[in-house]
Formats: structure tokens, C-alpha cells, sequence
């Protein structure tokens, strides 16, 4: 599939940077490129779709591109608009509200507070530090995605869209047919969650804050 | 208000306008609570890195 870009990129355009004609960081990129649209968009044509149409798109651009990074930027940017779009259209075909959330039971979460509301001692929160996120290296990113991957699958939703793809409140409502109010209870658990899992696995694996 | 309540209307200021009690409310429990104040801090970098990831080549050991 990543081969529509090579032949785009391979079509006498001049000096490609070299990493676009590398296939396996391209098939490396797609891939992730469809992780990232899949967990927004139901339908898996869809997502496959969004991520062609980006790829395509940042592709007919690609020589303005030096570096990884930077085609990168310009690629997920390009797939998030195209995500968004995907889900305010579906909306728009209002016979589709693709994915309604099921009961969100809090009895499946992780006991963050005591009964009196204060926090339970082995979810309080430690210290970070200061981290600057510029400055956080790929295993760090490694250990985010790990744990986006161990949200439950409707905290990762909606966390995704309103995080990731910038949604407001609304559209993800409108999408997930969810009230405001409990989206803003599951983000609060995938806030929660989140904040535990990356406390545990990379900020601060001891001392809790007193 | 514990810190149940308090770190919910945090959460919560990430996706709506509080109101003028709400914000009375969580910036006194913040002031007597480290814990708490460390939520408000983290889910911060939550939603930096969130969108840093999103710009990133996080996954790329070919470039520095």
C-alpha cells in the first residue's frame, strides 16, 4: 500500500529526500499513521482511506520535507484534519453515529481515593520534576504509547479524540452519544489512569508527594 | 472539597470554562494540597505530550 507514495515520489519530482524512498520506514510510518486513524474512525476502509489521502497529500509536497520530523509533523497534521472531517461528515450522514460508547461502570477502575475522597496512598501523586516534553526521548514515547494502549478502549476514545485530534467537547459528544458531563468524567479516569501509568513506568517509580 | 472533587473539576478545567465557585473552590483546595497540585501540573504535561506525539517522530531511531 505505501507503494501509491513511492511511485509518487519516484515520478521524476527531483531530489526526494532519501527516507521517502526508504520502504521500510514508509510501511513504518503507515502503519502507525492507520493505528492512530483506526482508533478514531470505526469503519477500517475509512481509516485507510484518511491515511492514503494524507500520505498522498503530503507526498505531492514532499521535497519542501529535509527531515523525518518534519514530514512527519506534516503528515499526522494532514491525517488529523482528514479524521476530523471523516467524523463531521459521518455525523452530517446522521444515520450513522458510528460508535455510541457502552455503560462506563466505575466499579472497573483503579481505587485512586480513600472512601472520605482523599487519595488512596498508592495512587497519590509524586513528584515529576520538570519535564520538558520537547526534550523527552523515544523511550519515553515508547512507555506513552503503552499506556494509551491500556486505557480502556472508551477512555482511549475519547481521550484520543479530544487530546490527540483536538475535537471540542461537542463534536465528541456528538459522535460517541455521550452526554458533557460523562465525557468529562472519562477523561478525568483516562487523566487518572494515564497519569499513574506514566508515574509508575517513567516519572517517578518511588516517593510519593506528602 | 477532597481530593476526589478537586482533581475532578481540574480535569474538567482542560475541557470547559469553570464557574467562578468551582474555580474558589479548587484553587483552595490546591493551596493545602501537594498531591493535588501535582495532578493539576501532570495532567498538563498529559496534554503536551499528547499533542507533541501526535507532531513527533517518536518512534524513528534514524534521526536525532
Amino acid at each position: 500500500m505505501e507503494n501509491a507514495g513511492e511511485q509518487n515520489l519516484n515520478g521524476g519530482r527531483g531530489a526526494a529526500a532519501p527516507f521517502l524512498a526508504d520502504a521500510t520506514y514508509m510501511a513504518e510510518l503507515r502503519q502507525r499513521m492507520l493505528k492512530f486513524a483506526s482508533l478514531q474512525l470505526a469503519d477500517p476502509g475509512l481509516a485507510e482511506d484518511a491515511v492514503q489521502e494524507a500520505l498522498a497529500g503530503a507526498l505531492r509536497n514532499a521535497r519542501a520535507f529535509a527531515g523525518r520530523s518534519a514530514f512527519r509533523t506534516w503528515v499526522f497534521a494532514i491525517l488529523r484534519n482528514k479524521i476530523a472531517d471523516q467524523i463531521r461528515f459521518k455525523r452530517k450522514q446522521s444515520q450513522m453515529i458510528a460508535m455510541p460508547l457502552g455503560h462506563f461502570p466505575d466499579e472497573d477502575e483503579p481505587r485512586y481515593f480513600e472512601a472520605n475522597g482523599s487519595w488512596a496512598p498508592e495512587n497519590r501523586p509524586s513528584a515529576w520534576g520538570n519535564p520538558e516534553v520537547e526534550l523527552l526521548g523515544k523511550d519515553f514515547w515508547r512507555v506513552f504509547e503503552t499506556c494509551l494502549d491500556h486505557l480502556p478502549p472508551d477512555q482511549g476514545r475519547v481521550f484520543m479524540m479530544r487530546e490527540f485530534v483536538e475535537m471540542d467537547t461537542a463534536e465528541i459528544c456528538a459522535e460517541v452519544a455521550i452526554t458533557t458531563t460523562n465525557l468529562h468524567v472519562l477523561m478525568h479516569r483516562a487523566r487518572l489512569r494515564l497519569r499513574n501509568c506514566l508515574e509508575g513506568h517513567w516519572f517517578a517509580p518511588e516517593e510519593k508527594l506528602s | 472539597m477532597m481530593c476526589d472533587k478537586a482533581t475532578k473539576l481540574a480535569s474538567d478545567k482542560l475541557d470547559r470554562r469553570l464557574s467562578i465557585p468551582e474555580t474558589i473552590r479548587l484553587r483552595l483546595h490546591l493551596v493545602g494540597c501537594d498531591a493535588c497540585s501535582g495532578f493539576v501540573r501532570q495532567i498538563g504535561v498529559l496534554r503536551k505530550a499528547s499533542r507533541r506525539y501526535v507532531a513527533t517522530d517518536v518512534s524513528d531511531p534514524g534521526e536525532t
